[in-house]
């Protein structure tokens, strides 16, 4: 049974998703089971004009920290309350690449699996992954568990005709 | 749970298998295994010059090649199963299968089988993460 559980997490309703599944393939193990959540500070969300704080390297990196800090520790109170083993990691060398540092975590941890979330996507981008989970999954060298967001994942009506 | 096996006969199903196998907690007592393999939709164009009962043999003993191992190491494994094939697009079919079987879980295997396929996420494999809704569990 999967001992050692690697998630990856974001603050959004989708890694909630994305930990409670984790907390699910735990529980198969009859609680033998090790969860580690993992966040990635990524640098590229604030520098490209998307943010106020653009510029200011500084007071950002410290912000980051914060609210990654208080993301891990919110996914942790939700696992710890579930009475799995558990513990958080920070990755804030900033310029890592999500996907890289989570390979490299899940070798370094031993991790015998995956778990992440993905928002499924509308129009002609729903055929496509999330880049994210796309290079999570391509660079893993262990199984992916990908949960998705139910609301936005219908699957496309009326367009199979094979009989 | 229920979980549906995605089966090509691919090194990605013998290592989903193993995985299956070494993870029996995952189905529960009474759940199943539903093993589905999906074959290609051959034209209606070379079914009409072969005749489709020519072409339905060919189908039915590709499918039987790949599923008949895949039935005996579970059975051997005593991993309660069922095994089940379809004609059509590979994802949509995986897709359609596991809701109308209500499964809890897809597993599949993360690559396609070209040559360079290790560098991509396989088309099937993205398709069906894009469109559906259960939770996927990508074997590498």
């Amino acid at each position: 049974m999967y001992r050692r559980i690697l998630v990856a997490v974001d603050g959004s309703s989708t890694s909630d998703k994305a930990t409670s599944a984790a907390l699910e393939m735990a529980s198969y193990s009859g609680g033998r089971s090790m969860i580690r959540l993992i966040h990635v500070l990524d640098e590229m969300t604030y520098f490209t004009g998307l943010s106020p704080y653009a510029g200011q390297s500084g007071a950002v990196i410290a912000a980051m920290r914060e609210a990654g800090g208080k993301i891990l520790a919110d996914a942790l109170a939700v696992v710890q309350s579930a009475g799995i083993q558990a513990d958080t990691l920070l990755i804030d060398q900033l310029g890592t690449h999500l996907a890289e540092a989570i390979a490299v975590q899940a070798m370094q941890w031993n991790a015998s699996l995956i778990v992440v979330g993905t928002h499924g996507r509308k129009g002609i981008g729903r055929m496509l992954l999330g880049s994210g989970a796309e290079q999570i999954i391509r660079l893993a060298p262990v199984p992916v568990l990908v949960v998705r967001r139910a609301e936005t994942s219908n699957p496309v009506q009326g367009s199979h005709t094979e009989t | 749970m229920k979980i549906l096996l995605a089966a090509d006969g691919s090194s990605f199903t013998k290592r989903a298998l193993t995985f299956l196998v070494n993870n029996k907690n995952l189905l529960g007592a009474g759940d199943e295994l539903l093993v589905l393999h999906v074959q290609d939709a051959i034209s209606k164009h070379i079914e009409r010059k072969l005749g489709s009962a020519e072409v339905v043999a060919y189908q039915t003993k590709q499918a039987e090649a790949v599923l008949k191992p895949i039935q005996k190491f579970l059975d051997k494994h005593a991993v309660n199963h069922r095994c089940i094939w379809v004609t059509g697009a590979a994802a949509l079919q995986i897709i359609e299968v596991s809701k109308r079987e209500r499964v809890k879980l897809i597993v599949m295997g993360a690559h396609g089988h070209g040559l360079l396929s290790r560098m991509f996420v396989g088309s099937v494999a993205q398709r069906v993460l894009a469109e559906s809704a259960i939770p996927s569990l990508l074997v590498k």
